[in-house]
């Protein structure tokens, strides 16, 4: 029963009456954050951790407010994708398929609450997951030494690059930019500047914050610009807002396996809340066959993405917190906030750090029935929000990530490094590189460089040492398929027997490329290449009208997702 | 098709600076058996490879956006970097007063030919350089249509 007393211990520190005050604000913002589109989880947390530094607050409670905005995302971004058809967030996608159908059949408050609730199940079972597995796991690495933790960042970058792109080589090209960066400063073990260029800004190295906020936040702002502002969602109406108790108990099952399937997607390295609700939506839908009404408005299938996607995040918290290494986007820029905060992840810190780990925790839970409360009753609140016109948001987005970094580092020129870092976001982005093995490389670089400085004077430089042991082994031996196998994939899926699995030029243009992740996930998993297609292309086709036109736009700039090749603008299906 | 293979060949350059970089490295009269440059030289070998995989193997052709959005995003870059500057001598009020104005007037909202624009004469020459005049706020009811761009 040390679990509970640990638990205890967590509620003891995480329920004081300013830190459940953070919990209420946090989880307000993330779920605004999270239903506009354009803003995610990763952007929306990596704005607010430079914030939440200028407060003031200390390490428990900017980790409340943080998980709490975190947990709110991923919370928000249904909304959009049921009222409007587009996705707030990237793990969002997967619930516009049935939710928007359901909303134009004027169960939109259906939609909303059921949903709600399934985010409550996914993140609530997830967090018990937590504290579950986050022990035991932590227990296994405490027999990790330099030459395993050196594989297993490895195996984080290929894992990572699998899933990320569809472009093995622009992943890992992704990688060795984030890693290239965090080289440059003061060398820590010689004391020898390296890639200065004489440059005394340069010699601390790159704040990874500012990385984060000008990859994420500023060539967001960038997006925006380029999509022309068509992005506003006024005029949007809900209706009353009743719980569907008939529905609610219909799709408890689903709920379930949507969790299951979420949570060890979330665990795995790389894998991330998006495929987590992918994975979810699609095995329901093999699971229930045809018996289901899936792409014309079924309950369950907003059930399931939104219980996989909010259990990929409590899932993704566990390699996090016990290894260090994070399996997402959002737990790579949470990760940045524990290493600001001076805590270092990892086994220790369950050892060393039990009140951090367990009010953590505790807060997850906290925040959890905050949300719960907030985004069944209140619902309609976040709906009025969404009708804040981007040219008023992104200015304010803007703005925040300047004073927050400047009020964090006090440097014109870490801001000028963060327009730049915004630019390169930019290109990266359109060239279909991702950033999340940018920042991943910038915040674990000299971690890994310094394991494997360790292990060779361990060893005295003996290069096999780094194969000498089960683990390393075992994670060398992971890695290696992790990277490799995506590009057979590709291949493979290239020329399926069946015909292109995917969709015509003519069709809705929101639908991913025959190279893209999921369908290489999809594949992966066994499933028919086939249902992808029909899942995907069940997505409503009328004929493009003004406001599908808008729609389109605000996709564009709304998809807010390193990890989804940009939707190709169909040439001639909208003229 | 070309657009990878420039940025291939841009990677590729970059990493051969990099390793250059790398191996003017200074080693100190203390070190451990791998030094300050090997992690580095390992990361650049790395970043050539993949580089040469995208000049071998490029992808299609991203959608670029036309060229008033490369303006209003040039003419952002240039505020954002003035935003920076300003803002330790001007101080946080001023600046992002001055920014949030300039913001208004890097315009994302195209104008729609024929559109009710009211300010149609006087904004013409505005419109070529993709300047908004005055603060989106003053807009009128008229033209808050014209701002999402296209009803």
């Amino acid at each position: 029963m040390e679990i509970l007393s640990n638990l205890a211990m967590g509620f003891g520190v995480a329920l004081t009456p300013f830190t459940l005050f953070l919990a209420v604000v946090g989880c307000f913002l993330g779920t605004i954050i999270g239903a506009l589109p354009g803003l995610g989880p990763s952007n929306g947390v990596a704005i607010l951790i430079p914030l939440a530094f200028s407060l003031g607050l200390d390490a428990t409670q900017a980790l409340v407010l943080l998980t709490s905005v975190y947990y709110g995302t991923m919370y928000g971004g249904r909304i959009s994708s049921i009222l409007l058809n587009i996705p707030g967030d990237e793990p969002a996608m997967m619930t516009t398929l049935d939710g928007y159908p359901m909303a134009k059949q004027g169960r939109a408050g259906d939609a909303l609450v059921i949903s709600g609730v399934a985010s409550f199940v996914g993140a609530f079972i997830a967090t018990i997951g937590l504290v579950i597995i986050g022990p035991l796991l932590a227990r296994i690495a405490y027999k990790f030494g330099p030459a395993e933790y050196f594989a297993l960042y490895l195996l984080a970058f290929m894992t990572l690059g699998g899933v990320a792109s569809k472009n093995q080589a622009k992943a890992a090209f992704a990688a060795c930019l984030g890693l290239g960066i965090a080289m440059i400063g003061m060398d820590n073990s010689t004391g020898m500047p390296r890639f200065t260029g004489g440059n005394l800004h340069l010699m601390d190295g790159v704040d990874f914050l500012v990385a984060i906020v000008g990859l994420f936040a500023i060539a967001e702002v960038f997006f925006f610009i380029e999509s022309h502002g068509k992005n506003s969602a006024i005029g949007v109406k809900l209706g009353k807002v009743t719980i569907p108790w008939a529905d609610l108990k219909a799709t408890t099952g689903t709920m379930l396996r949507g969790t299951g399937i979420g949570f060890v997607a979330g665990v795995l390295p790389g894998a991330g809340a998006s495929l987590g609700s992918f994975m979810a939506y699609m095995a329901e839908k093999s699971f229930i066959g045809s018996k289901g009404n899936f792409g014309k408005g079924d309950p369950r299938g907003v059930a399931a993405p939104e219980a996989g996607n909010n259990a990929a995040a409590g899932g993704a918290m566990i390699p996090m917190l016990t290894l260090g290494v994070p399996g997402s986007g959002t737990t790579a820029v949470m990760l940045a906030l524990l290493m600001t905060l001076n805590i270092t992840p990892g086994p220790l810190l369950f050892a060393e750090q039990p009140e951090i780990v367990w009010g953590l925790i505790a807060s997850l839970f906290i925040a959890n029935i905050v949300l719960l409360v907030m985004n069944v009753p209140l619902v309609k609140l976040f709906v009025k929000v969404l009708m804040v016109p981007p040219w008023v948001l992104m200015p304010l987005v803007t703005m925040v990530s300047f004073v927050g970094i400047y009020s964090l580092t006090g440097s014109y020129f870490d801001l000028l490094l963060m327009v730049g870092f915004g630019v390169l976001g930019y290109f990266l982005r359109k060239l279909d590189v991702p950033t999340v093995p940018v920042i991943l490389g910038i915040l674990l670089g000299i971690q890994m460089e310094d394991n494997l400085r360790r292990a060779m004077v361990i060893s005295d430089g003996d290069w096999p040492f780094l194969f000498s042991s089960p683990i390393s082994i075992g994670l060398w031996i992971a890695a290696i398929p992790g990277f490799v196998a995506p590009i057979f994939l590709r291949s493979v899926l290239k020329t399926p027997v069946g015909g292109r699995p995917v969709h015509g030029p003519g069709e809705e243009r929101r639908q991913c490329r025959p190279a893209c992740w999921c369908h290489r996930a999809f594949w992966a998993l066994g499933f028919d290449r086939n249902a992808l297609a029909r899942g995907v292309a069940l997505r409503p086709t009328s004929s493009p009208s003004t406001a599908d036109r808008r729609t389109a736009g605000r996709f564009r700039w709304g998809r807010g997702s390193r990890n989804i090749p940009a939707p190709r603008p169909a040439r001639n299906g909208a003229t | 098709m070309s657009n990878d293979r420039i940025f291939g060949l841009v990677v590729v350059l970059g990493a051969l600076a990099f390793i250059a970089g790398a191996l003017s490295i200074q080693s100190s009269f203390l070190t451990d058996p791998v030094g300050p440059k090997a992690f580095p030289l390992m990361i650049g070998a790395a970043a050539v490879l993949c580089g040469l995989v995208m000049l071998l193997k490029p992808d299609e052709n991203p959608e670029w956006p036309d060229a008033r959005a490369w303006l209003s995003m040039a003419a952002a870059t240039l505020l954002l970097v003035g935003y920076a500057y300003a803002l330790s001598p001007l101080g946080f009020l001023l600046s992002t007063a001055l920014a949030a104005g300039g913001d208004q007037l890097v315009d994302p909202a195209p104008r729609t030919a024929g559109g009710a624009d009211w300010h149609g004469t006087v904004g013409a020459a505005f419109r070529r350089l993709q300047i908004r005049p005055w603060p989106g706020i003053v807009r009128p009811a008229t033209g808050a249509a014209g701002l999402r761009g296209d009803s």
